[in-house]
């Protein structure tokens, strides 16, 4: 979606795939992708995003880390994808986040 | 049973709608909400005094499902009943087919009960186990101090009822005299992925809840004469007990199976469930007739609580003076703990704040609250989760109430203090002792790392939930660590996103969940 719409090319890192992965990988990756890395997390508090920005903070390469976590408490919904749109981490709140990210670089 | 012919009828109906709202969720507890149907449908129809049209009666009877998955039978009861949902600014009232709303997105029919999205029949969010018998020891705790003579019925899982909180419950109850409470154990014999233990029975359960000092009164939860007469019986000097045994998806034979749990129908598996239930009804000899309009609900007593007056705590001067902390002026010297101690106590001019503490009140200082308030103090003893559970029932009948112990020991109910935000539930937390090097008690009892839902309503000491200055200077000395503090600082942290120490963090952080040694 982000490509069709957007022309946006993005790497994926699953993080729970990754587990060896530290906060120096993932920022190397992003490194790669232009200096972005925006952090999803379907948690509250934001934990690997937290590190990653931290680590990114205290690099030198220059790398920007946004992250979008849970700011609201979920409720029911019959389908996996209605609750991450109750809770604002649906597809089209990461195409914009990303697209965001994307302008204010430019 | 000609007696209760059209309540027979209205448990046909519920149960057909029970099973039908969840094969149409295409989730849910639908075996769960059987078991309970004719106990529920005689509270909600005959026993409970109050008005399904104003569900924010603070002096209606109340009903807490602790074990919150069976919550398909109520909605389909309120729905019936044309009870209200919504806020009171915007209240809408329900239509019996509403019910098939459930777990929809849009719908205030969650999963389990949840009441801050616009659900108060309920006073707090259940469905985290073994959290529901504090929070209706809360609502009669309050009851009492508003003298109210209004009930807490509690419906608990026989699965449900190992879980320590619930006998943690069931001492406060007893310990306080709480005789509005009335716990009722659904003794289905099944949890989820298997029968209860023997220890989970009917008969051992009565047995604990007598040597607790209970009262207990042993039914079938499908006979209506055994329903009635438990749910009515009036408490005597001891609280009353109720050990219901039912049948799990009854009148329906496929969710009769042990492996029923948490699981709907399919839609094709339907229409035999319905005709299971019809057979019921022929057995039952209502198979003619529609189900009517069978309520017959008493209204509570009217809510006589005077306008309430804006009172001033007094000034700080008072305040010392009140605990006998004159010298604190004079000296510019006053330990946290003691300052919490003593706007407490003057906080306490206000009616609405309630006190409870886990037998640690002259360290916390709460005791200078216990004793100018003796009848706003509960004295929660050491049993954490069962004092913040607790204080969410207080919370909902409008009270103010103060949580204290060491932040170590509030840590173990950190799930009931989900459930607290959740349910939106105006409970402080002022926590003491809560960083690393706060006293020299050894890790057992100070240090504490303790994560927070970002942006929820009650967790933690944060702005809105915390007495304490937590959020001034030197954020990590905390109300009872004013002897050791080594002056040591530790690694910033992204702000907001720690509570017990905004600005600085532990060692131990990196034990939080998610977070991993780099």
């Amino acid at each position: 979606m982000l490509e069709e719409q957007a022309g946006l090319s993005a790497g994926l890192i699953d993080v729970y795939a990754l587990p060896l992965a530290g906060p120096q990988d993932i920022l190397q990756v992003g490194d790669d992708c232009r200096g972005q890395i925006l952090v999803l997390e379907d948690n509250y508090i934001g934990g690997v995003y937290d590190e990653i920005a931290s680590a990114a903070a205290s690099s030198d390469l220059g790398v920007r880390v946004d992250g979008l976590v849970l700011h609201s408490i979920p409720k029911s919904a019959r389908t996996p994808e209605e609750t991450l749109q109750l809770v604002h981490l649906g597809v089209s709140d990461i195409v914009n986040a990303a697209q965001k990210m994307f302008d204010q670089s430019e | 049973m000609a007696e209760y012919e059209d309540l027979d009828r209205k448990v046909i109906q519920l149960s057909k709608q029970i099973v039908r709202m969840c094969t149409e969720a295409g989730s849910g507890h639908p075996s769960s909400g059987l078991a309970l149907v004719h106990i529920v449908t005689a509270l909600m129809y005959r026993v409970m005094r109050y008005a399904p049209a104003n569900p924010w009666n603070y002096a209606s009877d109340r009903l807490v499902l602790s074990e919150g998955h069976a919550v398909p039978v109520i909605y389909a009861a309120y729905c019936d009943l044309g009870g209200v949902v919504g806020t009171q600014n915007r209240p809408s009232e329900l239509r019996f087919e509403d019910a098939l709303t459930f777990r929809a997105a849009d719908s205030v029919l969650d999963g389990h009960p949840n009441p801050a999205i616009g659900f108060p029949f309920f006073d707090s969010a259940t469905g985290s186990l073994g959290q529901g018998l504090s929070t209706a020891a809360g609502l009669a705790a309050a009851a009492r101090l508003d003298r109210l003579d209004k009930r807490i019925f509690c419906i608990i899982g026989d699965g449900e009822a190992r879980e320590g909180q619930v006998w943690e419950a069931v001492d406060f109850i007893v310990d306080h005299k709480l005789t509005a409470a009335r716990p009722i154990f659904n003794c289905n014999g099944q949890g989820q992925s298997d029968y209860v233990s023997p220890q989970q029975s009917p008969d051992v359960i009565a047995n604990k809840l007598l040597a607790y000092g209970m009262e207990v009164r042993s039914i079938d939860g499908h006979n209506w004469g055994e329903i009635f007469e438990a749910l009515g019986a009036p408490p005597a000097d001891k609280p009353v007990a109720v050990v219901a045994r039912t049948v799990k998806g009854w009148g329906v034979s496929e969710l009769q199976k042990p492996t029923y749990h948490g699981k709907p129908l399919k839609p094709e598996q339907l229409e035999a469930a319905l005709a299971d239930l019809d057979a019921k009804a022929a057995e039952l000899g209502v198979a003619e007739g529609e189900a009517g309009r069978v309520e017959k609900i008493a209204r509570p007593s009217p809510l006589d609580r005077p306008p309430r007056a804006p009172v001033s705590a007094g000034s700080f001067a008072e305040a010392a003076a009140a605990v006998g902390m004159e010298k604190a002026l004079e000296d510019k010297k006053l330990a946290t703990r003691r300052a919490y101690g003593m706007a407490l106590n003057a906080l306490g001019a206000d009616e609405r704040i309630v006190a409870l503490d886990g037998d640690v009140k002259n360290s916390t200082f709460a005791e200078w609250f216990a004793k100018n308030h003796p009848e706003r103090y509960f004295e929660g003893r050491i049993a954490e989760q069962n004092m913040l559970s607790t204080a969410v029932g207080l919370a909902a009948a409008g009270k103010v109430p103060f949580v204290s112990s060491f932040a170590k020991f509030l840590i173990r109910a950190c799930d009931q203090l989900e459930m607290a935000a959740v349910t939106n539930a105006n409970v402080k937390l002022p926590p003491a002792a809560s960083c690393c090097p706060a006293t020299p008690s050894a890790p057992s009892s100070s240090p504490s790392s303790w994560p927070t839902p970002r942006g929820s309503a009650t967790c933690g000491p944060t702005a809105r939930t915390c007495l304490s200055s937590t959020r001034k200077t030197r954020p990590s000395r905390q109300a009872a660590s004013s002897t050791s503090w080594t002056g040591r600082t530790w690694p910033s942290s992204p702000a907001g996103t720690w509570s017990t120490s905004p600005g600085r963090r532990c060692p131990c952080w990196r034990s939080r969940p998610g977070c991993r040694p780099a």
